[in-house]
């Protein structure tokens, strides 16, 4: 019999070593989670649990979450609710420094706040602003940058797929995820639009160029009021769950429902063809993000046998690090991971260890999952993989990849000072 | 934003012959079958949002939707289990495979789908058995109704079943000699990973 302790390195190479070969991740995870669960475990008991383990996992009514807020995030999309909500902060902050693109991050907060996607939001948001952007003389830095930023508010702003998948993978409570949520997104996007601002402000032309005429207050009115799509599908989401009169699903599914109601009232004659869209790429969507999440659980399951993450809890505990710098420790691998995979994927590939030395080290886990979802959105737009720069180039061609990512820096920045002080002031966060 | 099938078209005979037009239908029917298992999501919203107005507002519950919504989940993920992977939606790094020629490339690719066929063939012969002690015990819920589970069971066998032919599928259509620009079309846009595969092909496909 193997040291059980060498079976779990031993695990985490064949899954490095699987991934790295262009496995699928939920295959490659699955793959070394089944062969140290039968390195370690008498074969009948690998029997029970293989035999067991798909449906333990998977049913469970709180999962339906997931693909309700992905329908609810389609029929939103397909509403085009982007649009509107574009128009409203235009209204409001063009006769700003830099207002279009302080607008800019202002509607995907919006949007994300009913799409729940990151890349939905940038690439939405990237058709509609840029153009506008570029004829208004902006330089394509900032016009790509704030759009490819302003997208990944879709990873933070509740209903955020990467929490929904961190509550199912944790077990945390998926509605004190979303109100944790709350102020961190809320700070990231007025930070963004003080990046925006202050950068502006540094060029006089370029400040003399993008002030714009103010709306007057009855016509910022009716804009807000066009778009009230985005508040009315958000305050029923989030008021649900704030008011305490449901559950997340609860919510997805009123949230859902409104929305499928907008699209059936709003487009008439498409929408067959949109609904029947949402729903194949819901079903497609949903599988691929459950067959991560139970090839992780299997991983988790056999690398929990060979006591690793229990022993580098202890190897961590015995350094005596302060909790706030833990936290930083344990952030640092997402950072890293964040240069080569995208954040659903890093998710699943890293809890399985991490999650148990954070739940031992009495880090806060829903704090955690904030942190974890800020890494991400860090990743989303940081080389090589950055994936939202991608998206806003591939969804504005003329755009030139260098100049989006060099937009891409300043809120990167800014970012990173986001984490540090959500990790330094716990309280932004979850309150105590 | 659907992509354009670059795989034969059903009336045209198969260029790589019989045993490449059964693979290539196979692969089809497993898209066909993840877009079906999407209608479920309609299905699930019909059940849960009366279910939740009923007992928030009138204490008048559906009888059974919980357990409707679950085995609806199960049908949902497992049928679409195989679809995903003949689409190629299973989310992969793909860091050190892009500096790999073509024939390293499909030798990885081989490798990888055969020892994920063996795994998920393994997992699925568990669940089949499960399925079965199940089905004959005539498993049921002890919830508010008693609710049978052995179908979900089911259901789940036989989407990790037709998962580990499509491994099978695609690990035999590698070795003939066919890459990934052969698979069927991914039925639609996705908001979490499609737009990422779309933009990776669109980079592919677009004239340098």
């Amino acid at each position: 019999m193997i040291d059980p302790v060498v079976v779990g390195w031993l695990m985490i190479a064949v899954m490095l070593l699987l991934l790295l070969s262009a496995m699928p991740i939920a295959f490659a995870l699955a793959t070394a989670g089944v062969l140290g669960l039968a390195a370690t475990r008498p074969w009948p008991g690998v029997e029970f649990l293989l035999a067991s383990f798909p449906y333990t996992r998977s049913a469970n009514l709180a999962y339906i979450v997931l693909p309700l807020f992905l329908f609810m995030g389609n029929m939103a999309f397909a509403a085009g609710v982007a649009g509107k909500a574009f128009d409203a902060a235009r209204a409001w902050f063009r006769a700003l420094p830099g207002g279009l693109a302080i607008a800019t991050v202002f509607a995907c907060a919006a949007f994300a706040a009913v799409s729940g996607s990151s890349i939905a939001t940038s690439a939405t948001i990237a058709q509609i602003a840029i153009p506008e952007m570029l004829r208004s003389k902006y330089p394509q830095r900032i016009a790509a940058g704030c759009v490819a930023a302003g997208g990944t508010l879709g990873v933070l702003v509740p209903p955020s797929g990467i929490l929904i998948v961190y509550s199912i993978v944790t077990e945390v409570s998926l509605s004190d995820l979303f109100r944790a949520a709350i102020v961190p997104s809320l700070l990231t996007a007025v930070a963004y639009a003080l990046v925006i601002y202050y950068w502006v402000r540094r060029s006089p032309a370029l400040m003399a160029a993008t002030v714009q005429e103010p709306v007057p207050w009855p016509e910022r009115l009716r804009a807000l009021g066009r778009s009230w799509e985005v508040v009315f599908i958000f305050s029923v989401v989030m008021g649900t769950i704030y008011l305490g009169i449901g559950t997340a699903t609860e919510a997805a599914a009123f949230g859902a429902a409104i929305s499928l109601g907008i699209v059936l009232f709003r487009r008439k004659g498409q929408r067959a063809r949109i609904l029947w869209r949402g729903l194949v790429d819901t079903g497609v969507t949903t599988s691929s993000i459950f067959a991560l999440i139970i090839g992780a659980g299997l991983f988790g399951l056999g690398l929990a046998t060979t006591q690793v993450p229990q022993n580098l809890a202890v190897w961590m505990a015995g350094f005596h690090l302060p909790v706030w710098a833990l936290t930083f420790v344990l952030l640092g691998p997402y950072l890293l991971l964040g240069c080569f995979i995208d954040g659903i994927s890093m998710l699943l590939v890293t809890l399985p260890v991490i999650f148990p030395i954070v739940k031992t080290a009495g880090i806060n886990p829903v704090l955690f999952g904030i942190l974890v979802a800020k890494t991400i959105e860090i990743a989303a737009i940081h080389p090589p993989v950055g994936l939202n720069a991608f998206v806003v180039k591939n969804a504005v061609p003329e755009l030139k990849l260098s100049e989006v990512f060099i937009g891409c820096a300043p809120f990167v920045v800014i970012e990173l000072v986001l984490t540090v002080i959500l990790v330094l002031v716990p309280q932004l966060t979850v309150g105590r | 934003m659907s992509l354009p099938s670059r795989a034969p078209s059903p009336q045209e005979p198969h260029p790589g012959g019989p045993l490449a037009a059964v693979l290539s239908a196979y692969s089809r029917f497993s898209v066909a079958l993840g877009s079906l298992s999407g209608i479920s999501t309609m299905i699930l919203m019909l059940i849960i949002v009366p279910d939740v107005i009923g007992r928030k507002f009138f204490n008048a519950p559906i009888p059974g939707a919980s357990e409707t919504g679950v085995l609806l989940l199960i049908c949902k993920i497992f049928l679409g289990l195989p679809g995903a992977e003949a689409s190629g939606s299973n989310f992969r790094v793909t860091i050190l495979r892009e500096i790999l020629g073509p024939r390293w490339r499909r030798l990885f690719d081989l490798c990888t789908t055969l020892i994920a066929a063996c795994v998920f063939g393994l997992i699925a012969k568990m669940s089949i058995d499960a399925a079965i002690r199940s089905t004959v015990r005539g498993e049921i819920s002890f919830g508010v109704i008693a609710f049978p589970l052995w179908p979900g069971k089911i259901v789940l066998a036989a989407g990790l079943v037709l998962l580990t032919i499509q491994l099978m599928v695609d690990a035999l259509r590698l070795a003939l000699g066919e890459d990934e620009s052969t698979r069927p079309a991914e039925p639609e846009s996705g908001l979490y990973q499609s737009s990422a595969h779309q933009i990776e092909r669109d980079e592919q496909e677009r004239p340098s």
